[in-house]
This record gives C-alpha cells, structure tokens and sequence, in this order.
C-alpha cells in the first residue's frame, strides 16, 4: 500500500505510468464519445415537453457535472499538496484548473441556449445558474493567484488554500434546485430513487457522463506530463527524454 | 430505432435545430480543441528545454 502511495508521488514513475495508460484513454475518450453522439442525436426519443432540445441536456448534465468533480479533484489534491507538501499533488491540481474552467463555462454557454427556446430567456439570476458561475470565477482566481507568483512553491502553496476556501462552493451548487425556488430544474438522476425518464435518454446521458469523464483524465494526463517536465527540468531523467536518449 | 426519418428531420430538429446543433458544434470544438492543446503542450515544453539545455551547457563550458 505505502510502496504505491510513494511512487505516486514520484514524478519520474508517474511520467512514465502516464504514457502507458495514455493510448488506451484516448481510445475509449473517441469510442465512448460516438457512441453517446450516436445514442443522443439519433436513437433517442424527442421530450414530450422540450422537444428536441432535451439532446442538449446529453452534453450540458455531463459538462456541469464535470465542473464540479474537477474542481472537488483539485481542491483535494491542492490539499494533498499543502498537507503533506507532496509535488506531484500540487502538479495534479494546477493541472486540473484550465480543463475544469473549460468545462463550466460550456455548461453556462449550452445552459444558455437551451434556456433561449424552453425557458424563453438565455438568463436568469437563479441560484442554480449563479452559483455555476462563481465557480466558473473561482477556477479563473484559481489560475491568476498560481501566476501571480514568481516563487512556484508559493504559488502551489496560495492556490491550494483558494481552491479549499473556494469548496463550499461545491455543495451550494448542488443543493441549489432544493434549498431556493429556483427556475432551474430538481435533479432527475439521484442515487436513492429510480430516474424519472426515459430508458433511452438516460442510457444517452450516462454514455456521456462516462465519455466526458475519460475524457477529463486523458488531458488532465497530458497536461500534468508537461507540467513535469517544466518541474523536473534539473533532474537527469527528464533531460535524457528531452534529448532523445529515453522514450 | 432511429428516431428521425428523414436527414431533413434530424437537420431542422424540429425546429430546434439552431439551439441544438450549436451546442454540439460549440462542445465539440472545445473539447477537440483543448485535446490538442493538452498533448502539443509537452511537445512545446520538451523544444523550450532543449534550448534550456544548451545554454546551460554553454555557460558550464564558459565556467570552466
């Protein structure tokens, strides 16, 4: 058990870990992907009360879903980081921030739309909608705060307790459709009851929520594979895969 | 089953179409988008460090 944990935290071992799980992401990234277009835009029934709009919900639910594990991803391993003063922890979290930015605002933006023809308003000031946009903000400090720093230690170190401050975000957006009357929907999946919808719409929607999911870990890999190298740059491994001399 | 009939059908969407396939076409481009970003980034990083590398050498040759 303690052996793993070690070599998690060993930015050669993870390197060379990424690399190998890489192809395998990518593909299931493009499979999963299809199949959710395939099931979501063709062999999917049209609402009784949306329309054809309800295909939006396909990619908008696993977006906005993604906006928040990401950041509940990096908030926990900026703590990781601050904790136990872990590097590779630290390089997890900053990577996360960029994706997870990306992520809410196409929840915002396919929220919008879909908003225009079934609420009649591309906005409105609803908590659900509100909160998702603060932590749209959040994701942005997140980012400026690890710039603003020319020491990267501070910089890991400031960004961490932000993205832990910022956490109770995370609950506030979830429970938003329950605790106020907003114009947002309830939740329509939950753990304890059956899904109210359609078998075919919902085989869509979690096709997708898989694929965004494999998705968000295949360029968070990528992401942290550059990160490393910037990091490691005095280290003799990093050198020799720069210059050719290691895969 | 599929559901629409015709390609006209699953173009206009039932007169949705405007909303729905620019929400697909704005999600996938971002997505594909910042999958390349990602993966040419450590691509980038190895080129910047290359040249790190060089004046590094240069300047422990000048030491010497």
């Amino acid at each position: 058990m303690w052996t793993w944990f070690y070599q998690m935290a060993s930015a050669k071992w993870f390197y060379q870990f990424t690399d190998k799980l890489l192809p395998w992401f990518r593909a299931s990234t493009l499979i999963l992907m299809l199949v959710g277009l395939a099931l979501g835009l063709l062999f999917s029934p049209a609402d009784y009360q949306q329309g054809n709009t309800v295909r939006i919900m396909y990619i908008h639910v696993p977006a906005a879903f993604l906006s928040m594990f990401v950041y509940v991803v990096m908030a926990i391993s900026g703590a990781i980081g601050f904790i136990w003063r872990i590097k590779m922890a630290h390089i997890v979290s900053v990577s996360c921030a960029p994706i997870g930015a990306i992520f809410t605002l196409l929840a915002l933006i396919t929220g919008a739309i879909w908003g225009k023809p079934t609420w009649g308003t591309y906005w409105v000031w609803d908590a659900r909608i509100t909160s998702e946009l603060i932590l749209f903000f959040l994701y942005i400090g997140f980012i400026a705060l690890h710039n603003a720093f020319d020491d990267r230690t501070s910089a890991d170190r400031a960004s961490a307790v932000l993205a832990l401050v910022g956490l109770v975000n995370i609950p506030i957006i979830h429970f938003s459709v329950e605790w106020w009357n907003t114009l947002h929907q309830g939740a329509t999946i939950s753990k304890f009851e059956k899904p109210s919808m359609d078998a075919d719409m919902l085989k869509a929607l979690l096709v997708f929520i898989l694929a965004f999911q494999v998705y968000f870990f295949t360029v968070l890999m990528q992401r942290i594979k550059s990160e490393i190298i910037k990091r490691e740059k005095m280290t003799g491994w990093v050198r020799a895969i720069v210059e050719g001399k290691a895969s | 089953m599929m559901y629409f009939e015709t390609f006209e059908a699953f173009i206009e969407m039932g007169g949705h179409g405007f909303y729905v396939w620019l929400c697909y076409a704005l999600v996938s481009s971002s997505l594909i988008g910042y999958f390349f970003i990602s993966a040419k980034s450590t691509t980038k990083a190895k080129q910047e460090l290359k040249r790190f590398y060089l004046r590094l050498d240069a300047q422990n040759q000048v030491n010497e």
